[in-house]
């Protein structure tokens, strides 16, 4: 197993290269002179004299060829130093560092609504086929596909929250801000989670070793708890685990309808007023979330599945 | 799969407990706002405690949008118009406990001077305390508006024990509400100061939510969770119209939308082409199709509702047939009949830039372009972000350029008018006109700067608005209108002009 792990963080590698390029290239290609940036900043002026902007450019490798910049660049965010937000003037670690858990968490409490509905959902329905729940399921999962999480979340904000005032409408106070953004956030995934569950169910309790298992006289309960779960939930887990990074990018619209400060919306809010240096740790946050989701799911498929191991031992 | 329903639908439900149990308390006032303070020190950035009434100023701006006496009680200059004598309130007390006197102020706007960017066109030489109550500010040269700049949120007064701290954390000023926490892209919350030196607030806890989404603030009046939700978009106040919990608050505010030429080359280069454009765009189109009729159509720079407004000055009225027999006297005819004007071999072809960050500028970027079509002009609209826009008007990439424009950041002319229009500013980067010069007007303004009679200038000013309108470097085509929602709760709100002020302490909840 260790080998394994191994092989797969060695192989996260290049995918670190290729990022750190595309976040390099956006301080690059992005409109406005990082030097002048970083100086509105420093100096607390819109319009820095020539000479300090002429020496920071020096000082920043500006002046250097982009080869030399990114290596300088790669430097500085190896020691954890992002930089500075032009709006704030906060550090740019801090800026992300007080919206990552926020986000965290609306990501994992959606991932949460939508596993106990789903999962369950998934496996009755997968084990009635062609039943009225089945029919039922499949439809409901169908409508949820549909219709996209900001339509939900207001439907849910006038229900929820204006008419019945279960819920605070937005902002973020407390956990109980979150429930209503991420119910809008898991539907989608609850609406996928549900049809795959099913088909991986469904194929698993065709194969033959469930068909002994029922010959043996266990209940279809048994059955399903002891032998087909194991085996149906692996392509649902690795869905699941990559469908995270997409709860994770995807917040940046439900958390700017419901006012909370997490990731998305720090991302949104930097890349209209061009907080280059805050985009930067968003997006290089972004694509770590992913390749180390990657990486997990990975690892959690080689444990679940022989045929993973087998493959690789 | 019971058993997990029943635990999720405790867990939801202890949520909402913790929620109902977490309100009472005194009266609050909770305000739905787009912007966000971004940081507690006033003197970085200080327009939301000023607005929420923790901070105040020597000057302050009144619902006219004119000057009026803040922390300051009246104020004079020196015959040489150099020297700004300020005479301070009696009896006002900073948050901390002391007391607010001439030394406080000298030091609390020394570190404004070094920290805002907000004075860096004023020329201070030196700023004494006189005594307790007589504050003096040394200029290098003559500067009329320099009240106008004490007004602005950045001057705010704040105590000695404040400044001290260098990033100020706590900024103890003058204002009816002291300040409490700040949550950045979440709150500023203000609490009420019993010991004000005017009105005392009614409400005890003012809090000012940062919502972008105009969408949500609605919702959160609706909800209950605010009393207050400002600026909201004509299409959402509409359906507040026939609701009679809310009260919609509707007030024209000082920023202008407006169509600037470049006047170095191209076909507005000719003043007679600019005044043509006056004539062939419908100003009263663009605020029924886009704004669904909230806004004003604009005549002069200022809105003649504003004292610097010039109330004179007649407005363009749409007539396309004029403006085609201005441009036909310029020398721009359809010589081959292709539908497009030309002159001297070229085409009227032109480009339009402008940018969406203000949603409804790209919309009325393509209006223009339809009327302008039939008169025989080819206008492509250009529409990039904003930096982009800039950076295309500040080379002079562009023919028009269509924007929206703050009058009154510094409540007094002097500022937009010397940054858009003299020479000095058109020559540069800029907002207004690219590469305008009137030498008239420059020496107007310049002649502006050495009266201090507001009259006197303003008359001058009114003559700066003619000669813009007459040569037309710009086309201000409307004025912004700003709409509040308020929950029928709320009695004694009002909205600046200028966006300056909340006057919450004159708000009370019912």
């Amino acid at each position: 197993m260790r080998t394994y792990i191994l092989f797969r963080v060695l192989q996260t590698i290049p995918v670190l290269i290729g990022i750190s390029f595309v976040v390099f290239a956006l301080l690059l290609y992005s409109p406005g002179d990082p030097a002048v940036i970083n100086l509105r900043a420093i100096m607390n002026t819109e319009h820095p004299p020539e000479e300090a902007v002429a020496a920071m450019r020096i000082e920043m490798n500006l002046d250097k060829p982009w080869y030399i910049q990114y290596w300088s660049w790669l430097a500085r965010v190896s020691t954890g130093d992002l930089g500075y937000s032009y709006q704030s003037r906060r550090s740019t670690v801090e800026e992300v560092g007080n919206a990552f858990p926020v986000t965290f968490l609306l990501s994992t409490l959606a991932m949460f609504f939508s596993c106990i509905v789903a999962i369950p959902l998934g496996i009755l329905s997968g084990m009635r086929q062609n039943s009225c729940i089945d029919h039922i399921t499949r439809a409901v999962s169908i409508i949820g596909l549909s219709i996209p999480d900001f339509f939900i979340g207001i439907i849910g904000i006038m229900v929820f929250a204006v008419y019945l005032n279960w819920v605070p409408v937005a902002g973020y106070e407390g956990f109980e801000y979150l429930i209503l953004p991420a119910i809008a956030l898991a539907v989608g995934m609850c609406a996928i989670t549900i049809r795959l569950m099913r088909t991986s169910m469904a194929e698993v309790l065709e194969e033959d070793y469930i068909r002994t298992a029922k010959s043996k006289g266990i209940s279809q309960r048994l059955v399903v708890q002891r032998h087909a779960l194991k085996n149906a939930i692996i392509p649902v887990i690795t869905y699941m685990g990559t469908q995270y990074g997409w709860l994770f990018g995807g917040s940046m619209i439900i958390e700017s309808l419901f006012a909370i400060p997490g990731l998305g919306r720090l991302f949104v809010e930097s890349a209209s007023t061009r907080d280059i240096m805050v985009l930067q740790g968003c997006v290089l946050v972004f694509a770590l979330v992913f390749v180390f989701l990657n990486l997990g799911v990975d690892i959690l498929q080689y444990i679940l599945d022989p045929r993973v191991r087998q493959e690789y031992e | 799969m019971a058993k997990l329903l029943t635990f999720f639908c405790l867990v939801l439900l202890l949520f909402c407990n913790t929620m109902v149990l977490a309100e009472g308390g005194g009266k609050t006032l909770d305000i739905a706002a787009p912007w966000d303070a971004k940081t507690t020190d006033p003197h970085v950035n200080g327009a939301i405690a000023q607005r929420m009434g923790v901070t105040e100023t020597l000057v302050d701006i009144n619902d006219e949008a004119l000057i009026s006496p803040g922390l300051a009680t009246s104020w004079d200059v020196s015959g040489d118009q150099k020297t700004w004598t300020f005479h301070l309130r009696d009896g006002v007390k900073f948050h901390d406990g002391t007391p607010f006197t001439a030394q406080a102020m000298k030091k609390s706007l020394e570190d404004s001077l070094k920290k805002s960017q907000t004075f860096s066109s004023v020329p201070i030489q030196e700023i004494q305390a006189v005594d307790d109550k007589t504050l003096k500010i040394v200029l290098k040269s003559s500067f009329p508006s320099l009240p106008a700049y004490m007004a602005k949120g950045e001057s705010a007064a704040l105590s000695e024990a404040s400044i001290d701290q260098g990033d100020i954390s706590i900024p103890y000023s003058t204002g009816p509400f002291k300040f409490s926490s700040y949550t950045p892209k979440e709150k500023y919350v203000g609490v009420k100061n019993p010991d004000y030196w005017g009105k005392i607030p009614s409400v005890d806890e003012v809090v000012y939510h940062v919502v972008p989404e105009a969408e949500t603030r609605s919702m959160m009046l609706k909800g209950g969770d605010v009393q207050i939700a400002q600026i909201l978009s004509p299409d959402i106040t509409e359906g507040y119209k026939s609701s009679g919990s809310f009260t919609i608050n509707t007030e024209p505010i000082s920023r202008d939308r407006i169509l600037s030429y470049n006047c170095e080359s191209g076909p507005f280069a000719d003043t007679a082409v600019r005044k043509a454009m006056n004539y062939a765009i419908n100003r009263q189109d663009l605020i029924n199709y886009v704004l669904e009729g909230v806004g004003e159509s604009a005549t002069s720079l200022f809105p003649p509702t504003f004292y610097w407004g010039n109330k004179d000055i007649k407005a363009y009225p749409y007539d396309p047939e004029k403006a085609k027999s201005m441009l036909a006297e310029a020398g721009w005819k359809d010589s081959n009949n292709d539908g497009i004007l030309d002159k001297d071999g070229k085409k009227f072809s032109i480009t339009l830039v402008t940018y969406p960050e203000r949603a409804e500028l790209p919309q009325m970027a393509e209006i223009i372009q339809d009327e302008l079509k039939k008169i025989g002009i080819d206008v492509q609209v250009k529409s990039v972000d904003i930096d982009t826009s800039e950076t295309l008007k500040n080379s002079g990439d562009f023919d028009m350029y269509l924007g929206g424009r703050s009058l009154m950041n510094a409540p007094d002319p002097d500022w937009i008018l010397m940054a858009d229009y003299h020479s000095s500013g058109t020559f540069n980067n800029g907002y207004g006109p690219y590469h305008w010069k009137s030498e008239k007007l420059d020496s107007l303004l310049g002649e502006a700067r050495s009266l201090t009679d507001q009259a006197a200038r303003k008359k001058i000013y009114d003559q700066v608005q003619e000669i813009i309108n007459d040569e037309a470097p710009v086309s201000v085509l409307s004025y912004y209108v700003n709409q509040d929602v308020t929950s029928n709760s709320v009695k004694g709100y009002r909205m600046h002009p200028t966006e300056f002020a909340f006057h919450l302490e004159d708000v009370s909840l019912s």
